[in-house]
């Protein structure tokens, strides 16, 4: 069929439209997305960091590591951080699945009456939910991309505050965490989708409009 | 003249948590082209199942439907999509329209879905909006226009597609008076220009706009 560019055009209106609904769940999953991003590459970091001074001082003769107490600090820091980060990160990526999870819900669950109107009018059951997936994909993604950027940004300012260990020059070993954390973003909004896409091809869509389901 | 809708022998129940309810027992009836049919009866005697039948939004269990000369008793789901997108309009009692769109974007929903392109998208909805008397409101959300210019805008979505047949259960079940008789009054217009008609009501006045109508029973 010859409607693609109505395909993008409808899904995206319907962010547009429901702006109102998917800004304030927008934030939600910008803000626990920037902590995940941040506390994974912080781990990172601190893991790096520890190995390497671990590795100077492994060969050492004791005299000479009593001399380096400041090895041992920054060592233990590190790890101290780390164990801190883990649980955060731990804490992000439950609340960042489950809040995508549920706000995908939310979303497509709130619309089952325009489903109803879309089927009534002869749109396909695949169109339907293909555009509701794509609206929430396109959400989730715009979401998870301003809370990547913002985490990735919140982090070197953090360290220059001196709240935390100075990791600046081991932050090179998280640059992939990023694409990894969109990536576990994106995934669970496909959980929803597919649940629902396979209630509406078994539901009436008289009752999708009289939204009695 | 050919039928644009036949049934023959049409059937259907429902399951529910009392047991079976057979709403359709052996429908057989006809739509001419051009007719303007009204369906009565009491209430539950199976109006609103036949009329979904009629209009693709429902299968029936059993007998035969033709459309246009068609045999579409048993199309499948996207089949039936087809029929609803291209070849007859719905009009519901509760308008249908979708809230957080325009009058302008609702009417022109199914043109964008059978990928007709924006400057005559644009032509046709806002001639469309005229013809049904809403050209003024083009701009404004359900929730701005009063029941009986929802109803216009639902019919002006219904018409869009230039089908030939439309279906209406209880079009004028939710406005007053003074809105029912101008809707019955676009209806008929509607009709005089070529296109078949199918209304469900309750309202035995409203007949009159009728060239015959169906009476159903509960048996
Ligand atoms: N989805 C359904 N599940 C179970 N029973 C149903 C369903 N739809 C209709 N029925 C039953 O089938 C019968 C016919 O219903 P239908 O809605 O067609 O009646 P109707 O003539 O349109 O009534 P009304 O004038 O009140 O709108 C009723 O007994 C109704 O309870
Ligand atoms: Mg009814």
């Amino acid at each position: 069929m010859n409607n693609r560019r109505f395909f993008f055009k409808n899904s995206l209106s319907g962010i547009r439209r429901l702006r109102g609904r998917y800004l304030p769940l927008g934030i939600i999953v910008a803000l626990t997305i920037a902590v995940e991003t941040a506390a994974l590459a912080l781990t990172a970091a601190c893991t790096a960091l520890a190995d390497e001074k671990y590795g100077l001082i492994k060969d050492m003769p004791p005299e000479k590591i009593e001399a380096e107490m400041k090895l041992y600090r920054q060592i233990s820091e590190a790890n101290a951080v780390k164990q801190v980060g883990m649980y955060i990160n731990a804490g992000a990526i439950i609340i960042g699945v489950i809040s995508v999870i549920f706000i995908s819900l939310l979303m497509q669950r709130s619309r089952i009456y325009e489903v109803g109107v879309y089927y009534s009018i002869g749109f396909r059951r695949k169109f339907i939910t293909r555009t509701l997936l794509f609206e929430t994909f396109v959400f989730t993604a715009a979401a998870s991309l301003t809370g990547v950027i913002l985490g990735s940004a919140a982090l070197p300012l953090l360290i220059k505050s001196g709240a935390i260990i100075d990791v600046s020059e081991y932050l090179y070993v998280s640059k992939t965490t990023p694409l990894l954390v969109l990536g576990a973003a994106l995934l669970p909004v496909l959980i929803p989708t597919l649940t629902f896409s396979r209630r509406l091809s078994k539901t009436d869509p008289n009752r999708l409009l009289s939204g009695e389901v | 003249m050919s039928d644009i809708v036949r049934t023959e022998g049409l059937t259907k129940s429902f399951k529910t948590k009392y047991g079976r309810v057979d709403a359709l027992r052996g429908i057989d009836m006809n739509v001419a082209e051009g007719e303007f049919v009204m369906l009565l009866g009491k209430s539950g005697c199976g109006k609103s199942t036949l009329l979904n039948i009629i209009g693709f939004m429902d299968s029936p269990d059993g007998g035969k439907y033709y459309f246009d000369g068609e045999d579409v008793s048993s199309l499948s789901n996207d089949g039936k999509a087809d029929y609803r997108a291209n070849r007859l309009g719905f009009v519901f009692q509760q308008f249908n329209l979708i809230f957080t769109m325009t009058a302008f974007e609702n009417v022109e929903l199914p043109l964008g879905y059978a990928g007709i392109e924006k400057s005559a998208r644009r032509a046709r909805v806002e001639q469309m909006l005229r013809k049904v008397g809403i050209g003024d409101r083009a701009d404004h959300l359900p929730a701005e226009m009063s029941g009986g210019e929802q109803q216009r805008c639902a019919i002006a979505r219904a018409l869009i597609m230039e089908p030939k047949l439309i279906l209406a259960d209880e079009p004028t079940g939710n406005l007053d008076e003074d809105s029912t008789e101008k809707i019955m009054q676009l209806l008929k217009e509607i009709n005089a220009g070529g296109t078949a008609i199918l209304m469900v009501t309750h309202d035995t006045d409203l007949t009159v706009y009728s060239d015959r109508i169906i009476k159903m029973k509960a048996d």
